[in-house]
């Protein structure tokens, strides 16, 4: 129930429907997709916390699906924007802000939005083009390096812990299928 | 797909193999134990001389024992005794933990002086 | 909305940067050898003053304590050698009056009066060349009328000699109070935390944050560490070993620069001695002087001197140790022959 009062008050927020807001600051068409766009992914993130996990640090990364649709429907700005937002608002409503939780999230997303930033902008410019298929592996991948990364530089400095990443790398590769298919097929209906 | 997305997933596919393969290197001796108490570092042992440690954590004592180069908790004051299961460690980058008791044990094999704050000749 | 972003940003970079109290190391290449100061949890402006501090006194207590370069002590055995009273440099005076101390607790075995022989060696180089060895009958000699700290006579502020041979060389004693006084001084500033490491020979204070500082001692034959050791508060590890300053003479053997004043030759039996104690001036002259002493008698002279924790690596690489020594010492390269040995 808390949460589900956060989240309205949160969202409704961001969508400038509060008035006084409104008088303040002058939205556009992007905040507006922004909002919306994050408010979703960021629900997305808060079910999918619900959800148990056999190893630790393994998450299906469904929200990234809407990172992935966002990119290839809207472009690289706006899908940082999306990603970032559904990081830092997701952890304030978990309680789990600049905990060690949200550094490994906020350093998975970061590292994917590199990547994926690197990809959008060798498919734009050259005559190499990748798609949604492309994008999710390549996030995915990134995602659980970055986060691997950070683990080993903040958390755990520990070189065994390196034993476990071909393994997690592996199911990134597989989760990021699953996402690229399930992205592809929503954004055909949305086209 | 895309031709880029095949030539990804085709050359995603090849590496996977080989990071395995990277990460699973086998594994060399430990010299050094390195005991962790509350996350901070508690003492640096060498493996090699036979000895039996009472290390004080969060609910006790923790009994960790050394042999031949191995080493293990032998009795731990948690209730789960995950940490006495783990058994013997011997190998560079093993690690086992007591987290009731905040105890852990990471092996490592440096042969380096890095690891002191100063040499005695 | 960018507003609202950026309030995050910032937040998250500040929770990102709280500055943590870290290690300061320098080198200082003072005092005839390499001085490492390590500091924990000192600011780094505080850090550079103390050590700038260290520099200076340590290049001052080179000069004062040298035995042949002019300076100090090199003024007190000109004016030792007439044999007549005189007033001691007060800066002169604390070595003698402790090396005299020490020297009777260790029956004799840490002499500094004996700056003729080690001339005769020729270990009184900066740089050690090989060579012939002394002649036998000069040495004889020297040794058949050996001068001592006994000869030094101390009244309040006058000294006065009463051997011609005497010829201070506080080479054994030196470095120990040097550092000792490098300690008093960092205590003074207000620093709790440090090591100094002069040449191999260490007195740590305070820890390295939330652990002990952990030293290694090198093994006196093989590249690398022997044994690891934890040092705790006020604790200084000496060793003397014979791999330290020595040369080749014309006969191809080694000869290194502890000479045992009873034969006026090195002395043998041993390849290195390690002592701890809380008084680096102690400590020094008793690796020295335990290291003549040899696997016989070492255990005997720690005794008289008050140590308690000691090691000896004998010619044949078997370690002996005290039992509060081997308490504590942890080996890598475990010792093909090791004993722990009660002092009597």
């Amino acid at each position: 129930m808390l949460i589900q009062t956060v989240m309205i008050a949160l969202t409704s927020k961001l969508m400038k429907n509060d008035k006084e807001l409104q008088m303040q600051i002058q939205t556009n068409r992007d905040d507006h997709r922004i909002a919306w766009l994050a408010a979703l992914a960021i629900t997305i993130h808060l079910l999918e916390s619900v959800i148990p996990s056999p190893v630790p640090g393994l998450k299906p990364g469904l929200a990234n699906i809407i990172t992935i649709i966002v990119l290839c429907r809207f472009g690289i700005s706006i899908a940082v924007w999306v990603n970032l937002l559904r990081v830092i608002v997701g952890s304030l409503i978990l309680g789990t802000f600049l905990s060690p939780t949200f550094i490994l999230s906020l350093s998975g997303a970061i590292s994917s939005l590199l990547v994926l930033a690197l990809a959008s902008w060798i498919s734009k410019h050259s005559f190499v083009h990748f798609s949604a298929m492309g994008y999710s592996l390549l996030a995915a991948m990134a995602h659980i390096t970055g986060q691997f990364v950070i683990a080993y530089l903040l958390l755990i400095p520990h070189p065994a812990m390196w034993k476990l990443f071909p393994v997690l790398l592996s199911f990134a590769v597989l989760l990021g299928t699953v996402n690229g298919i399930i992205s592809q097929n929503i954004l055909k209906r949305i086209l | 797909m895309t031709l880029a997305d095949r030539l990804l997933y085709l050359s995603t596919l090849i590496a996977l193999p080989f990071v395995y393969l990277y990460f699973w290197q086998p594994v060399q001796n430990a010299r050094y134990a390195d005991i962790h108490v509350e996350g901070h570092h508690q003492k640096r042992i060498s493996l090699n001389k036979n000895q039996v440690l009472h290390v004080h954590g969060n609910q006790g004592d923790s009994i960790i024992e050394i042999n031949n180069g191995k080493i293990r908790f032998k009795d731990s004051p948690c209730t789960s005794k995950r940490c006495v299961l783990s058994g013997w460690l011997q190998h560079s980058g093993e690690f086992a933990a007591c987290l009731p008791n905040r105890i852990s044990i990471a092996l490592l094999n440096h042969a380096d002086t890095n690891r002191y704050d100063s040499i005695n000749f | 909305m960018k507003k609202f972003f950026v309030v995050f940003l910032v937040a998250i970079l500040l929770g990102g940067c709280t500055p943590k109290p870290q290690e300061y190391r320098d080198t200082l290449f003072v005092f005839g050898t390499v001085v490492n100061i390590t500091l924990w949890g000192v600011e780094k402006t505080k850090a550079e003053q103390a050590i700038k501090d260290i520099e200076k006194d340590l290049k001052y207590l080179h000069v004062v304590w040298h035995p042949w370069r002019f300076g100090a002590m090199s003024r007190t055995n000109e004016l030792l050698a007439y044999q007549e009273w005189f007033s001691a440099n007060p800066s002169v005076l604390p070595v003698i009056n402790k090396s005299k101390k020490l020297y009777k607790l260790s029956d004799g075995l840490f002499n500094p009066a004996i700056g003729q022989l080690i001339g005769m060696w020729s270990f009184h180089h900066d740089e050690i060349l090989d060579g012939p060895a002394p002649d036998e009958k000069k040495i004889e000699a020297f040794i058949n009328d050996l001068p001592t700290m006994d000869h030094v006579e101390v009244d309040n502020f006058r000294i006065r000699s009463t051997h011609p041979k005497v010829k201070l060389d506080m080479g054994a004693i030196a470095k120990g109070m040097a550092v000792e006084r490098v300690i008093d001084y960092l205590r003074q500033a207000g620093i709790k935390n440090a090591i100094v490491n002069a040449g191999g020979d260490l007195k740590a204070i305070g820890n390295h944050g939330d652990r002990a500082w952990s030293v290694g001692i090198r093994h006196p034959r093989k590249d690398g560490i022997l044994a690891g050791l934890e040092v705790h508060d006020n604790e200084s590890v000496f060793t003397s070993g014979d791999y330290e300053r020595n040369f080749v003479d014309e006969k191809g053997k080694i000869r290194h620069h502890i000479l045992d004043p009873r034969t006026g030759y090195p002395a043998k039996g041993t390849q290195s001695v390690t002592v701890i104690h809380s008084d680096a001036g102690l400590a020094d002259a008793a690796a020295t002087a335990l290291f003549i002493a040899g696997p016989s008698q070492w255990l005997k002279i720690a005794k008289q001197m008050g140590i308690q924790q000691a090691m000896l690596i004998d010619e044949h690489g078997k370690v002996l140790m005290t039992p509060a020594m081997a308490k504590r010492i942890q080996f890598e390269i475990e010792p093909e022959q090791k004993e722990i040995v009660a002092l009597p």
